[in-house]
């Protein structure tokens, strides 16, 4: 509770501060020597390098904003008053095309603090550029100007981050210091690589205008083209994939339906288990594809009522291994192949195809084994037996746990059960 | 400033901007094609060992389609289609019993029918695929076995149809089949001749001959008739 009053006062004196700090910019003529027509332009230019799509192959797209650049140059040029007016102006482009949140009330406010929170980075970074030497306008190639130009980007992102986690870190209770450092560790090098392109448009803009934003303009569209054009191909080729797998399954009396349950299943003891994102996608389509080697079995190994030759059981202790085959010819689903081979191992070594054991097993076919057999156990097809409930085949799973399954999976299908109860 | 330094930073980043519009016109769809392939063919090849006696038929199919493809000079997006449309044309054997795929003697009626379902299977499955190109693919797959007379699609997609048919004809009446001894070239040739122009279309049959190296093909066609 006293967490969360901090989070709220805190966020409080950002947002006076972020207030105070640009109304005493104007009251004292912080944007009376801008042209308007500058300001058209770069807002326009900083409104195109919102969400640039990083296409991440298999694992979707990872959507950034490079806007940082254009915002850096226009305190360069402007002073910090126009460039932190700016930023405020477009700097909720990017939450509110990525979030699916409406416009609620904690959603609105939290842009005002986003808001808040750039214009007192902005500020910083201007009362650092201006005291190590730096004059607004004048930023001039290899002159005194371009160690306090990179200073004042380091305070900016410095100033930015801290005020950024601390916020995030009260709001999820994590450790304050830690979330901050993890946050600076990823962002300063990218924007200290961007800097480069601040000083270029700071250096040409007074002299050549709107051609000064040509150089970061043209490659920022190239690369918007490719990376968008990228990750449309790969959320197709993913359908595809999708689409394939369910329409052949179809064809089977194993339905489509199983494999759609233990892919659902395997993300959410995923989840519980914290894995990376990364991890949890891959699964997804570990568990929609785990048995795909069964569509080319003939028709009587699939029914399951009438007793089997020696030959069948082999093939069908083959099947992890046929599967497994089919997917590695698909390179860009490698790291699922060792858990579809190893999807009917036990945690005890008594399993196939390999006979592996404990930690032996991948962590992802543990989970496939475990959403697996907890959704068969449910299944209405089962010879012989009856189907268990939810409840009894978590039991189930409890009672085999560390015998046959890994007791880490087991322990976190019972956390996603009684989230669904 | 020195206006040559801006000229210098323009130019470096022109290249950069080339360099990512080339990955993004030509290395990547050159990527996604392969993809593309890579998948449909893994799934082919699983369909495939269903049947033992059908091994390497799609490959060779989707082989010869291309090489008439490019015989005929398709466009390179025409030729990927059709490459697909090969590796997918037998994927409805997924719903055909493993029996009736590997019986060895002749069919009987309701084996032949659940066998001849098989193509509407591959064109149900593909039908489920969305995406410019792939929608052709199932398209072509569900005509490939209609008689060339009797295609009834645009002319664009009707020469398409043409070659995978005839491609997949002669991979079949040279490779024979569970029930079926393969036939000598010069056997194979005699009933494609007969079927140009009713079964099978007559660019793709002339390509076909060109491409496997038979020779003697213009004197024969005219012979049947086949060159108006």
């Amino acid at each position: 509770m006293s967490s969360d009053r901090v989070r709220k006062a805190l966020e409080g004196l950002v947002v006076l501060g972020g207030v105070l700090a640009l109304g005493s910019g104007i009251n004292n003529g912080g944007l009376s020597h801008v042209p308007l027509a500058a300001v058209f332009v770069f807002v326009a230019a900083l409104s195109v390098a919102f969400l640039l799509p990083f296409p991440m192959g298999m694992a979707g797209t990872s959507v950034h904003s490079v806007d940082f650049p254009i915002s850096f140059s226009v305190l360069l040029l402007f002073g910090p008053t126009t460039a932190g007016l700016m930023s405020a102006a477009t700097c909720w482009i990017a939450p509110v095309r990525l979030g699916r949140a409406g416009m609620q009330p904690w959603f609105l406010w939290m842009l005002v603090v986003n808001a808040s929170t750039t214009i007192l980075s902005t500020f910083a970074a201007g009362f650092a550029f201006e005291h190590l030497g730096g004059v607004f306008f004048e930023v001039k190639v290899g002159s005194a100007s371009l160690l306090p130009a990179l200073l004042a980007a380091c305070t900016l992102i410095c100033v930015h981050v801290v005020l950024m986690s601390a916020d995030l870190a009260l709001r999820m209770s994590s450790p304050v210091l830690r979330t901050a450092l993890q946050t600076l560790c990823f962002s300063l090098p990218s924007s200290m690589l961007l800097t480069p392109f601040s000083l270029v448009i700071a250096c040409f803009y007074p002299t050549s205008g709107v051609l000064a934003l040509v150089p970061f303009l043209l490659p920022l569209f190239a690369a918007w083209h490719w990376m968008t054009k990228q990750s449309r191909e790969w959320d197709l080729y993913r359908q595809t994939v999708e689409m394939l797998g369910h329409a052949m399954h179809r064809f089977h009396q194993y339905t489509s339906a199983h494999e759609e349950a233990v892919a659902d299943f395997s993300v959410r003891i995923a989840r519980k288990m914290q894995l990376p994102p990364e991890t949890i996608i891959y699964l997804r389509y570990a568990g929609l594809l785990h048995d795909i080697g069964k569509i080319a079995w003939g028709e009587r190994l699939l029914d399951k009522s009438t007793p089997l030759s020696p030959e069948e059981i082999a093939t069908i202790r083959r099947h992890p291994n046929d599967s497994a085959d089919c997917i590695s010819r698909m390179r860009h689903f490698a790291p699922i192949v060792p858990w579809v081979r190893h999807h009917h191992e036990r945690f005890d070594g008594g399993g196939y195809p390999d006979r592996l054991a404990g930690d032996g097993i991948p962590m992802g076919a543990a989970i496939i084994t475990v959403a697996d057999s907890f959704h068969a156990m449910q299944s209405p097809e089962r010879p012989y037996k009856r189907p268990l409930t939810a409840q009894e085949a978590l039991e189930e799973v409890q009672r085999c746990s560390g015998t046959q399954f890994n007791p880490q999976v087991a322990d976190a299908l019972a956390l996603v059960v009684a989230e669904m109860t | 400033m020195a206006p040559w330094i801006l000229v210098a930073i323009l130019a470096v980043s022109g290249a950069v901007s080339l360099g990512l519009l080339y990955n993004s016109l030509i290395v990547l769809p050159r990527e996604m094609h392969r993809v593309y392939r890579e998948t449909l063919l893994s799934l082919a090849l699983l369909v495939e060992s269903k049947q033992p006696s059908a091994k390497g038929h799609c490959e060779r199919v989707a082989d010869l389609s291309l090489r008439i493809g490019r015989a005929i000079r398709l466009s390179m997006a025409d030729q990927h289609i059709l490459e697909y449309a090969a590796l997918m044309h037998d994927v409805g054997k997924v719903g055909v019993r493993a029996d009736v795929l590997n019986k060895e003697g002749p069919l009987t009626p309701e084996e032949q029918q659940e066998l001849q379902l098989h193509t509407l299977h591959s064109a149900a499955i593909l039908d489920e695929i969305s995406g410019e190109g792939l929608r052709e693919m199932a398209e072509l797959v569900g005509w490939h076995e209609t008689p060339w007379e009797e295609v009834a699609t645009g002319a664009r997609l009707k020469r398409l149809v043409g070659v995978l048919a005839v491609a997949e004809a002669w991979d079949t009446l040279t490779h024979g089949r569970a029930y079926e001894a393969p036939l000598s070239a010069e056997e194979a040739k005699g009933r494609l001749l007969r079927g140009v122009g009713t079964l099978y279309c007559e660019e793709a049959v002339e390509a076909l001959f060109a491409v496997t190296g038979i020779p003697g093909l213009l004197p024969e066609l005219e012979r049947v008739g086949g060159l108006a």
